[in-house]
């Protein structure tokens, strides 16, 4: 598949209800390669998957089966944290059944996988990137990051944990990449936020426009958000939601969205949309 | 063994194969990706329409249960003038029956929706009513917990169109074959069963429900046996076609149903593992009754006693 009929997929893939084309994402038996652990909680899981990882783009997710039989049930979207060529990577944690099952898996074994799925992220041309991961939010961050890397655009990732141990890449502001933990053991001691002030004050003390780009807990996300709206700052977030399908099916994933100054009396996918086919990457300024 | 896999419900309706998709689990019936060949399907049940678009009900709408899936979607949807417009002309041209599922708050509702999508005169296969719906004139009570409602909505709807009209029964009654026969009475072509269990969930931790709306409607393989003892009494109850549905996963379930003594099974929550799943299950349905023999599915034997 060429870049651009993969790009094309992509889209086609994101689709509005109205438009007449079918959606095109794939059902795909990937291939484990390796199942590591990353850092503290963290693991990394190579796929070979070809025909995802030639139609994903930054920000996109795939739904993983976590189980043979119908318990757990539903799949388990995983924001793909990068692609090599036939291979997609995914980052977890072990927070329930289904990724505790996830660990178990081995070289070799296979792994059913629907994708790529969702609205990734949008790199507009003007503000400098600045990548803001938590925890394992850090996943689409990384695809993101490889994606500027590879068309050659200056960046700056701040990734935030706990301690040391949750770290996997080293604290390095002149070479873009400030690490932030709350307990203070490596790079800056504080959260995400505190690491983007500090950024901003010692490596963009001019003040020249940014374009923020996040991913992590929820009270990461609302603190970049209040930050976003009170400087108008342009800020994409990835979201995380409970999912059954992934594609739009089940209309399960709702998102509240700030409601418009007048409202239609009469709405659908306006007041609620859906994390799946709308996001999962939102601008902040639209999200309640 | 050839086997015929067509499955009459009725005189109004022939399908191709005994399974359907389930409304709300498979978009507004030409949604599902390039891959999966919607004319192998017996017929696509779409998305409950109702006369305006709706939002549905504030996240979290739904939450995973052993073998299940709780839900409180709020019937959201596009509505019935945008779906008339953008969805209803493709429709013709999936390969595939499409049956019409509708939704409403009053009666009024219901039949305006019915008679504008009849007024496009479309190449539909007929309709489903989703009578789990709460009926604003009679203070939420929902209209398919009560046998006159079913049967003067039903009559109501029947009146509007000469075109296949299917109710789907709730589980959630005193008895389901009083429901069903009061369906029938009111002039349904069909009944399809079970709807969505009402279910709840509640974090330990927090002691906070699962959904936003408390309660929710339990789907899945965790129902299966409900809906099969469900089929089973309405089959008796009525004269008219039964489709069984509710946590049907592969074509040994499928046979299950029909043989508590529905015609055909719709596939539902299944869906969102696998968009193809359907497809899939028709495809095994059909090695599963040559390897007994069988020439079609009508040859099944009924439950033994």
């Amino acid at each position: 598949m060429t870049a651009g009929s993969a790009s094309m997929a992509a889209v086609a893939g994101n689709r509005a209800d109205l438009s007449a084309a079918r959606p095109l994402f794939f059902r795909e038996q990937a291939q484990v390669l390796s199942n590591a652990t990353l850092a503290a909680g963290l693991h990394e899981l190579r796929l070979e998957s070809p025909r995802i990882a030639s139609a994903a783009a930054p920000g996109q997710f795939v739904n993983v089966l976590v189980a043979e039989g119908w318990d757990p049930l539903l799949r388990r979207p995983m924001s793909i944290a990068g692609t090599g060529p036939g291979v997609i990577t995914l980052i977890y944690k072990i927070i329930g059944r289904g990724t505790a099952a996830m660990s178990t898996w081995q070289p070799g074994d296979r792994a059913d996988l629907l994708g790529p799925l969702g609205r990734g992220w949008e790199v507009p041309a003007d503000g400098f990137p600045v990548l803001l991961g938590g925890g394992v939010g850090i996943a689409p961050i990384l695809y993101l990051r490889q994606h500027l890397a590879a068309a050659g655009r200056t960046h700056h990732l701040i990734m935030g944990a706990r301690t040391i141990g949750e770290h996997f890449l080293g604290h390095e502001p002149e070479a873009g990449i400030t690490l932030t933990s709350d307990d203070g053991s490596v790079g800056i001691g504080g959260t995400i936020l505190d690491g983007l002030a500090h950024f901003r004050e010692s490596l963009n003390p001019s003040g020249g426009p940014l374009s923020l780009f996040g991913c992590g807990p929820p009270a990461m996300l609302a603190g970049l958000q209040r930050l976003a709206t009170r400087e108008d700052v342009p800020c994409q977030l990835a979201l995380e939601q409970t999912m059954a399908c992934g594609f739009g099916f089940c209309q399960g994933c709702s998102v509240a969205m700030r409601p418009r100054p007048e409202p239609a009396a009469h709405s659908y996918r306006s007041r609620y949309k859906l994390a799946c086919i709308d996001g999962p990457v939102f601008r902040a300024g639209e999200l309640l | 063994m050839d086997v015929s896999l067509r499955t009459s419900l009725g005189s109004k309706l022939v399908l191709a194969a005994p399974v359907m998709t389930a409304s709300g689990t498979f978009g507004y019936g030409d949604d599902a990706p390039a891959a999966v060949d919607l004319g192998a399907l017996g017929a696509v049940v779409t998305k409950s329409i109702t006369r305006h678009p709706r939002e549905g009900h504030p996240p979290p709408r739904i939450s995973e249960t052993p073998s299940g899936l709780l839900n409180a979607i709020g019937l959201a949807n596009i509505g019935v003038d945008e779906f008339c417009r953008e969805r209803l002309p493709a429709l013709a041209h999936i390969g595939s029956v499409v049956i019409v599922s509708i939704a409403g708050s009053s009666m009024d509702e219901y039949a305006e929706v019915l008679s504008i999508i009849e007024a496009h005169d479309p190449d539909i296969g007929g309709y489903e009513i989703n009578v789990s719906c709460p009926n604003v004139a009679e203070g939420g009570m929902e209209f398919g917990v009560d046998c006159a409602m079913t049967e003067s909505l039903t009559r109501r709807l029947r009146d509007l169109t000469g075109r296949f009209l299917m109710v789907k029964l709730s589980p959630n009654v005193t008895d389901i074959g009083d429901i069903a026969r009061s369906a029938e009475g009111g002039g349904a072509d069909a009944l399809s069963a079970i709807n969505t269990v009402v279910g709840m969930d509640i974090d330990p931790a927090s002691g906070r429900p699962s959904l936003h709306t408390v309660l929710g409607g339990l789907s899945g393989p965790a129902i299966r046996p409900i809906a099969l003892a469900c089929v089973y009494k309405v089959a008796r109850a009525v004269q008219i076609p039964v489709v069984g549905l509710g946590g049907i996963s592969d074509a040994d379930d499928v046979i299950r149903f029909l043989q508590a003594g529905a015609a055909a099974v719709q596939i539902g929550t299944a869906n969102y593992r696998d968009p193809a799943i359907a497809v899939q299950i028709i495809a095994a349905l059909r090695e599963r009754l040559a390897g007994m023999g069988l020439a079609a599915p009508s040859d099944l034997p009924g439950v033994a006693a």
